[in-house]
């Protein structure tokens, strides 16, 4: 049987890999995608500037309320499910 | 994990903020002291501060020498002399894509061979992009520790739920208490300049921790991007270039001055030189927006026509270039440069407070005087960085004074500043705890004091001043070292009763600990 001592960093190890890990993979899908769907209103320089800005922001967000969030299931729907929503979106734009 | 948000917070901001403090502090004083990298480069460097510079004759001189050794180059740079930085500091692009870089007198345009110092730019590049590391590694570890720096504030902000009462609490020497006390005064004075230097400095480099925007839209060449940001139009000539004469730098001095009055130029480039697509671009010194929009104008340099401004203008364009403006406060008058310098100083202050407070509750928490290896090293790192990198600093510009450095040869000022860095650290490895931080605060004091005193007899030696007027830009440095000489003696002095209250709490603990388990 795994003793608490063992969960306790397993659990940390993981909360970490969620919000820093999925939260950076997050943004840089927003980079990705955000930057292609801007290009249609404003010119090319401008829309990486102003996605990669939103992104920047959105990472924040995620790791700040990601970690406030205390049970690890529903830390793994709420850090997850926006993530795989951006890469199903990123396939449409190629 | 964790039964409250507030709860959350706190551990993220205490372990986020330990694992990245000693990078941060770096971080933050060197960029403090940046914002007076030329003072600093002068003061480096006594020869810079008896030049005069009569701009006129420094574009004039700078632009035949162009001419005579980089005629047929793709682009050239010149950062004019101006009283701050009295040189011109001039680069190339060769026909093959390689630069060329010179220092050249502003009065004969000659090169100069000055020592191998870098001046007040070590510290600014150690600054953005570390030292020693390839930039691109440097870059990002900078960039994120500035996110980790975010998140610590951020976190700090929510784990602090009375921010206000905390602002007007200061319990002074009283051990734990006057550690976070101080944290939180230091933490929310300059809170608005923290948040904004850290977010601006991540934003400067989103292009390292998010390129996929850049590879999206530009998949052939990234970096396009960074000429399309600054200008429009950039890359829209499709001419092939043609040799042909350009016209005499003075006549666009002179049109130029006619259009913005008798003013200062920060830098003149020139694409494609004499050939019939040639552009010249006068870009003024004096910044007088936050977003890095200084005037700027542009002729065809062949046939003199000014051309339609190329700058990008449009809302995003501008709020990147702000980012930039606000980072860099090149718009910064005397007093407000000074007020941002003291809120990077703040800045350091709340970082070490905040590492000296994790080290302190750690102590107090332990419950037996058994050696611990985390504890020792956070402690001992703590005061490498603390203390040695000031000291290191100051070993920096020690070396410039007392060693002369020829140009060419190693540059014995960085191995200094490294050695005394190092030294620091393994000083602090070998002394015991309760002599720790008295003894490097001592040399620290000394240090600083006598620096001044070997300065100027260094300046009267060498006959690089004559007067108070001549003297006065190594004087502001030096009353800045003697400032830091008070602080490190108020600290001496202060430092010792903080920490018996801090120990006797603590074998006050373990007494209680050890009764307790004995009966």
């Amino acid at each position: 049987m795994i003793s608490i001592s063992m969960i306790q960093p397993l659990a940390v190890l993981y909360r970490l890999g969620i919000c820093f890990g999925m939260g950076y993979l997050g943004s840089d899908l927003i980079a990705r995608d955000l930057a292609y769907f801007l290009q249609a209103y404003f010119p090319k320089a401008e829309s990486v500037y102003l996605a990669a800005f939103i992104a920047l922001i959105f990472y924040i967000c995620f790791v700040i309320g990601t970690f406030c969030i205390q049970s690890l299931k529903k830390l793994s729907v709420y850090g997850l499910v926006p993530i795989i929503l951006l890469f199903i979106l990123s396939h449409f734009t190629g | 994990m964790h039964k409250s948000v507030r709860q959350s917070m706190a551990w993220l901001h205490s372990w986020l903020g330990l694992s990245f403090g000693w990078l941060l502090f770096a971080i933050f004083l060197t960029g403090a002291v940046t914002y007076y990298r030329h003072e600093i480069t002068m003061w480096m460097q006594p020869q810079f501060a008896s030049m005069q510079v009569n701009q006129d004759t420094a574009v004039k001189t700078a632009y035949q020498y162009l001419q005579q050794h980089a005629a047929d180059a793709q682009h050239w740079y010149i950062g004019v002399a101006h009283p701050a930085a009295p040189v011109n500091k001039i680069y190339w692009q060769t026909p093959d894509g390689h630069y060329e870089m010179r220092t050249l007198d502003a009065s004969t345009g000659r090169e100069l061979t000055l020592s191998a110092t870098q001046g007040g730019d070590f510290f600014y590049n150690f600054h953005f992009q570390l030292y020693g590391l390839p930039y691109t590694i440097g870059r990002l570890m900078v960039t994120i520790a500035a996110f980790i720096m975010l998140i610590t504030l951020i976190s700090g902000i929510i784990t602090h739920k009375k921010i206000l009462t905390d602002f007007f609490t200061l319990r002074t020497f009283k051990g734990q208490r006057s550690y976070l006390d101080f944290h939180n005064v230091s933490s929310v004075i300059a809170l608005p300049f923290f948040l904004t230097i850290t977010f601006t400095g991540l934003a400067i480099f989103f292009y390292i921790i998010l390129p996929s925007g850049m590879k999206k839209v530009y998949p052939e060449h990234p970096f396009q991007y960074f000429e399309d940001i600054q200008t429009v139009n950039g890359s829209a000539i499709s001419t092939a270039p043609v040799k042909s004469n350009m016209l005499p730098v003075q006549h666009f001095t002179t049109t130029v001055q006619q259009h913005w009055g008798k003013t200062e130029f920060e830098s003149i480039t020139v694409k494609q030189p004499n050939t019939q697509l040639a552009q010249i671009t006068f870009t003024e010194l004096k910044d007088h927006s936050i977003t890095r929009n200084q005037a700027q104008l542009t002729f065809n340099a062949t046939t003199g026509k000014l051309l339609k401004n190329t700058r990008n203008d449009s809302a995003i364009a501008t709020l990147n270039a702000g980012v930039y403006g606000l980072h860099m406060a090149r718009f910064a008058d005397p007093v407000l440069r000074l007020a941002l310098f003291f809120s990077g100083l703040l800045g350091c202050a709340m970082i070490a407070s905040g590492l000296l407070l994790w080290s302190l509750k750690r102590q107090m928490q332990k419950k037996s005087v058994r050696f611990h290896l985390g504890y020792y090293l956070v402690n001992r790192l703590n005061i490498s960085i603390i203390l040695g990198l000031p000291l290191a600093m100051l070993g920096y510009l020690y070396a410039n004074r007392l060693i002369n450095i020829p140009a060419g040869a190693p540059n014995y000022e960085i191995y200094s500043f490294f050695i005394i860095w190092i030294g620091s650290f393994m000083l602090a490895c070998l002394m015991p705890q309760q002599h720790l931080w008295k003894t490097q605060l001592k040399v620290l004091m000394g240090a600083a004091f006598m620096l001044p005193l070997i300065d100027m007899y260094y300046l009267v030696s060498q006959h690089d001043i004559d007067s108070f007027k001549s003297y006065w830009p190594f004087l502001r440095i030096d009353l800045m070292l003697w400032l830091l000489a008070l602080l490190a003696y108020f600290l001496h002095q202060n430092i010792h009763p903080i920490q018996q209250k801090a120990v006797r709490k603590i074998q006050t603990k373990l007494k209680t600990v050890q009764q307790g388990s004995s009966s």
